[in-house]
């Protein structure tokens, strides 16, 4: 195979929101950073589909509303387990990362006055979610491309980062060797400082919202290059992800809908959420998640595996402007929203677990950085709606600022042995096999549902793990022919190794979990103990961690 | 119900298409339907996408002879000819492959650009055009906090920030199969929402495509409205902006 190579300053894998803050910072530092992205740039990161909001204490409609209110909403969303410095510093930051992103050109709504406007979203004490209709996501990632544009940042797309180059000592990060979808050519990039901004892992599940790329190749990538991550049993489930077709299962059916006064029905129409919590369709996700998931279990699930959400009772008017892009969604599939109620089950959402960073994004390992649903921390067992745009751009500055300051005082080097033996794993992957890369990912994606989903057990998580080590066995009988254009073989012999390895954390960390915190389910625990307020961290090296949260 | 895909890659002399019968499923998308041609009949077929809810707009691509996203088009509709859509016609809408539009889906990439791989194709002139109309705000100064805007400037704004830049209209314009210089229905869409911006202090924005490849080149056939999946105009952007240029024009010579 041929290869490429680059050099700079900061190297940032992902090109979703966190990516492009943290490039915008390092060329504030008058530094070259490189993005690079698995699918075409912009487009295969999550922030895109972000429909409901960004939450900021800007107080503009709600005047009571404070950064210590909505830090305690956040950690009382969080079960408790949130790093609270991170927390605290998502809080104060996200107003002015806001205000970057409106100088950037994002567009917000506004109310009468000219200030922003603010919609209500779950598990949050007052109106906080700033927001542009249902495409608030659509417009940051926008604002934020054209910034990278009159930066003239490089963008380079359709590369899979496969390593983290590493010293001999396994101590620092050199940057990373990838391999270009579009030839298969093996490009290695050395850097300085490397930013892991590649989001979360959606999917190694089956039925998820986000975009196909999101198979935890960050989660991978950190955890082979010897960095902590922290809880990765954490795993988000939305409430209401679209049931069919096909094609579109698991697609987000946004969180505003209920922001805006939609309601939760069981297939006879009974509004079914006051059985489970007071705030009703408003609860926590985890909270509707489960609400829902036990509808469906228990048989008042509609026929095709869902329960209804209703907005007809609102004014058509408010569903018109209000949620548009839900009303263009449905259409799609032959329903009117404005007539007739949506279908909707749980869908994985969003990992709160990840890369474990300190509040300047720094992982464990020297030279790497981190940002966005690649890391954990922020939102500890469970991530309220709007926090997670904030996330990105509050950590995505952070992380570009302290990458930047780190490359100007770390050394140029290369391990060129770890790049020979990295391009030696790739190359060995192409080979004659009886098992296609395709059926592995799937076997995986419906071990974890089963078992590793919104509810758990100590005998489901055990025998998932059992099939995930058979799979395991299994990687060294792929079969994988020699293409040069988008080799799709070769890219899913790639990914579904990483799949392995997060699902493996995710299952070690739920099994060591005895109780039920968060999106973390037991139902052999399904009490939350006081005694486990503490986070699990795990690394390579075999040890396990445990931090304690006041 | 049958799919019929073009199929390419590099070292064939010519390109061919292949059939596919599909297994009907409720409400499938074309997307679906080409998963199911990989799972099913050949799994190195070639495609892009990423967010399966036509937000990305990576899956672009000319379906029944209509650019579109495979995403969020059904394929029973369009066998009973729902989704049929009357363009205007340019050559790459032109039959090179015999289909029966009841049974058959026909797949093929998205026009104007060169075909990589099946039903990828390279879009940089795509991204080329809107990087050369400076995408970017340039406000008077940046404030202290967040501007305040009167709601009512957001409905014109926001039809046009809706673009999300998939490249169908680029694909649908008669003058880009023509002419590979003209800047495109995309890129002069987007100038123009930055023209329109209470926010953006650049007053000679319009300018900026006033040239023989920029607004003058429109034909106005208006394919680009009708195939965007989000519903924004570059038709009217551009009949705008050449009315303002004229009248500028005009009382500027009037001065003289």
């Amino acid at each position: 195979m041929e290869s490429e190579f680059y050099k700079c300053d900061v190297l940032i894998i992902g090109s979703g929101g966190a990516g492009c803050r943290a490039a915008i910072e390092v060329s504030n530092h008058n530094l070259t950073p490189i993005i690079i992205s698995k699918g075409l740039s912009f487009k295969s990161g999550c922030t895109g589909m972000a429909e409901g909001g960004y939450n900021a204490a800007f107080a503009y409609v709600d005047c009571d509303d404070n950064t210590n209110i909505h830090y305690e909403d956040t950690l009382k969303g969080g079960g408790f387990i949130n790093d609270p410095e991170l927390a605290r510093i998502l809080v104060e930051e996200s107003p002015e990362r806001l205000v970057d992103l409106e100088n950037y050109g994002a567009l917000f709504d506004r109310q009468e006055s000219g200030e922003l406007d603010q919609r209500p979203f779950g598990g949050q004490t007052f109106r906080r979610t700033c927001f542009q209709g249902d495409r608030t996501g659509h417009e940051m990632i926008t604002a934020l491309k054209e910034e990278v544009i009159r930066r003239e940042i490089t963008t380079l797309d359709e590369i899979m980062i496969t390593a983290l180059i590493t010293d001999e000592d396994r101590k620092k990060v050199q940057g990373a060797v990838g391999l270009s979808l579009k030839d298969s050519k093996i490009i290695i990039f050395q850097a300085k400082s490397t930013i892991l901004a590649t989001g979360g892992a959606g999917q190694i599940y089956p039925v998820t919202s986000n975009t196909v790329q999101k198979g935890g190749d960050g989660f991978a990538l950190a955890w082979n290059a010897g960095a902590d991550l922290i809880d990765m049993e954490q795993v988000q489930f939305h409430p209401t992800g679209m049931v069919y077709p096909d094609s579109r299962k698991g697609v987000l059916v946004t969180e505003a809908v209920r922001g805006e006064g939609g309601i939760l029905l069981d297939k006879d129409s009974n509004r079914f959420m006051s059985n489970y919590d007071p705030r009703r369709e408003l609860a926590t996700r985890d909270v509707v998640a489960r609400a829902i998931y036990n509808e469906i279990r228990e048989g008042r699930g509609t026929e095709n595996g869902g329960v209804f959400l209703d907005v007809t009772h609102l004014d058509p008017e408010l569903i018109e402007e209000k949620l548009e892009t839900m009303i263009l969604q449905f259409q799609d599939v032959g329903v009117d929203i404005r007539k007739e109620p949506m279908e909707v089950a749980p869908t994985a959402h969003h990992f709160m677990g990840g890369v474990k960073i300190d509040e300047n994004g720094h992982s464990s390992v020297e030279n790497l950085f981190a940002a966005g649903e690649v890391t954990g921390g922020v939102h500890g067992a469970n991530r309220l709606g709007g926090n997670a745009l904030a996330d990105t751009q509050v950590f995505g500055e952070r992380a570009g600022k302290a990458a930047a300051e780190n490359a100007l005082k770390s050394d140029d080097e290369l391990n060129h042995a770890f790049v020979e033996k990295e391009e030696k794993r790739i190359e060995d992957k192409i080979q004659e096999g009886d098992i296609p890369p395709q059926k592995l990912k799937k076997e995986l994606q419906e071990t974890m549902w089963d078992n590793v989903a919104i509810i758990r057990s100590e005998k489901g998580l055990r025998m998932a793990l059992r099939t995930i080590s058979q799979l395991e066995g299994q990687l060294s009988r792929m079969n994988v022919p020699e293409e040069s254009k988008f080799n799709r073989y070769l890219q899913e012999a790639l990914e579904v190794e990483n799949m392995i390895e997060t699902a493996k954390m995710v299952i070690t960390a739920a099994v060591l979990r005895q109780e039920s915190r968060g999106a973390h389910y037991r139902e052999d625990f399904p009490e939350t103990r006081d005694d486990w307020k503490k986070s699990i961290v795990l690394n390579r090296n075999g040890k396990i961690g445990l931090i304690s949260r006041a | 119900m049958k799919l019929k895909v073009f199929r390419y890659h590099e070292g064939m002399s010519a390109p061919h298409y292949d059939t596919f019968s599909l297994e009907e499923e409720p409400s499938m998308t074309v997307l679906r339907a080409l998963f199911q041609f990989q799972e099913q009949f050949d799994d190195s077929l070639a495609f892009q996408y990423s967010c399966r809810g036509s937000v990305c707009g990576a899956c672009a691509m000319l379906i029944n002879k209509v650019p579109r996203l495979a995403c969020r088009t059904q394929v029973a509709s369009l066998l009973k000819g729902e989704q049929q859509i009357a363009l205007s016609p340019y050559p790459a809408l032109e039959e090179k492959v015999g289909w029966d539009p009841s049974q058959e889906v026909l797949v093929e990439p998205l026009p104007h650009f060169p075909v990589v791989k099946d039903l990828i194709v390279d879009r940089n002139a795509f991204f080329k055009s809107y990087k050369f109309m400076e995408p970017v705000i340039k406000p008077e100064s940046i404030p202290p906090k967040e501007n305040l805007m009167d709601p009512s400037d957001l409905p014109d704004l926001e039809l046009y920030t809706n673009c999300i830049l998939c490249a169908a209209c680029y694909g649908a314009c008669p003058v880009d199969g023509e002419n590979k210089d003209y800047l495109g229905p995309a890129a002069l869409a987007k100038l123009y929402r930055f023209h329109i911006d209470p926010r953006d202090a650049d007053n000679r924005r319009l300018e900026k495509a006033d040239i023989n490849n920029g607004w003058w080149a429109c034909d106005f056939h208006g394919n680009c409205r009708q195939v965007c999946p989000k519903g924004v105009p570059p038709i009217m952007a551009i009949g705008q902006a050449q009315a303002e240029l004229m009248e500028k024009k005009e009382k500027s010579e009037d001065k003289k």
